[in-house]
């Protein structure tokens, strides 16, 4: 994770509590790449995103005495707080649609020693990727969000999302198998393509 | 050294995703990683979901650029506005809520005035006392007395309190 250590974040927080402007900011500024990146894995809309996340540090920042550090840490009370918002996004939505123009311009090093052909077998499949990604039900997506976007454990994933720990390894399961369906449906060959290059 | 218990295929794919984050047993990693040694369709569902998994990192990880410092205006602007949900606010409005409770009944009760009656609709402010002088009924001794109907609006404002002194007033001058 980018954000800092629990403790670090721990006593911002109780230095917010105790009138420290300074600190609401720090706060903000080592968790706001998280939360926005959650917000844009889930919901796949910039502006979307940008709005969830105002919300969510607002309520959070109103709501900081609530915060208890016995029961989660903040990046996960955090993150629940977001997750609720953006439910409610998708739900006033109905359907989950992609901002594929704000997508698209991602330029990520290509890995050492890949061949030009790989590269572009690569790049496919990322596009691919983006589109299936957006096609999974919210539920599978917050799974999968939580889990590769943001690296929790299935015991976080579960917590965040307010489910047992078995659930959100079902989704994580379920979400690769419905993938793995919508990529041979599109784009039958990227996988396997790009498997016999790396092989 | 004892070998690992056999794992079927299925119990295997249903732990993969686990089995490379390492959040399994070590026993079950072992039996695992055997079994995807000698299996073959296990082993390419295993690359095929590593893969995957890199691609789908690589797509969440890399969200478009957003203009935080902007986004913490907004916050603080937020921050600045008042919420119905504020505590002070909230006790403020019980308080004066529990005030007119006990005020209400004590204004009544020191103009003397019965207010067992359905009340009537709402009059306007500034016709209250001349309506009241209207409904008031002479008695046989030839002295009006006022009768219960009161308006049915809140007692609580000056304004109020002001109109039932008047009344106060208007029964002790009536011969
Ligand atoms: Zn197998």
């Amino acid at each position: 994770m980018n954000a800092a250590e629990p403790e670090i974040l721990h006593e911002l927080v109780a230095r917010s509590l105790s009138g420290d402007q300074g600190a609401y900011e720090a706060l903000y500024t080592q968790c706001s790449p998280l939360i926005y990146r959650l917000c844009y894995g889930l919901l796949m809309n910039r502006q979307d995103a940008e709005d969830v996340m105002q919300e969510a540090f607002v309520y959070a920042f109103r709501n900081l005495r609530r915060f208890d550090s016995k029961r989660a840490s903040f990046k996960t009370w955090l993150y629940t707080i977001a997750l609720s918002r953006c439910r409610n996004v998708y739900r006033r939505k109905h359907l989950p649609w992609i901002d594929l123009a704000s997508l698209l311009p991602i330029d990520l090093p290509a890995p050492r020693a890949e061949t030009p052909e790989a590269r572009l077998a690569r790049n496919d499949l990322r596009v691919s990727v983006e589109s299936a990604l957006a096609d999974l039900s919210p539920a599978l997506r917050e799974a999968v969000v939580l889990r590769y976007g943001h690296g929790l454990t299935y015991r976080e994933i579960a917590e965040v999302i307010g489910c047992p720990q078995k659930t959100a390894e079902s989704r994580v399961r379920l979400a690769h198998e419905r993938l793995r369906g919508l990529l041979q449906t599109e784009a039958p060959s990227l996988l396997a393509d790009l498997l016999r290059m790396e092989a | 050294m004892n070998r690992p218990r056999p794992i079927c295929c299925e119990a295997v794919q249903q732990h993969l995703a686990a089995y490379r984050s390492g959040e399994i047993h070590p026993a079950l990693q072992r039996r695992i990683a055997q079994h995807l040694h000698a299996c073959d369709s296990c082993y390419a569902l295993y690359r095929n979901n590593q893969v995957l998994e890199q691609e789908m990192r690589q797509v969440l990880m890399a969200p478009p650029p957003v203009d935080f410092g902007r986004v913490w205006q907004g916050i603080q602007v937020d921050l600045a506005r008042p919420t119905e949900s504020n505590p002070p606010v909230r006790y403020a409005l019980l308080a004066t809520a529990l005030l007119l409770m006990l005020l209400v009944p004590m204004t009544f009760g020191r103009s003397g005035i019965a207010w067992a009656t359905p009340p009537t609709p709402p009059a306007p402010r500034s016709h209250a006392v001349v309506l009241l002088l209207e409904r008031a009924t002479p008695s046989p001794n030839g002295a009006v007395t006022l009768s219960e109907t009161l308006p049915d609006t809140p007692a609580s404002t000056p304004d109020a309190a002001y109109r039932t002194e008047s009344l106060t007033v208007l029964s002790i001058m009536t011969p």
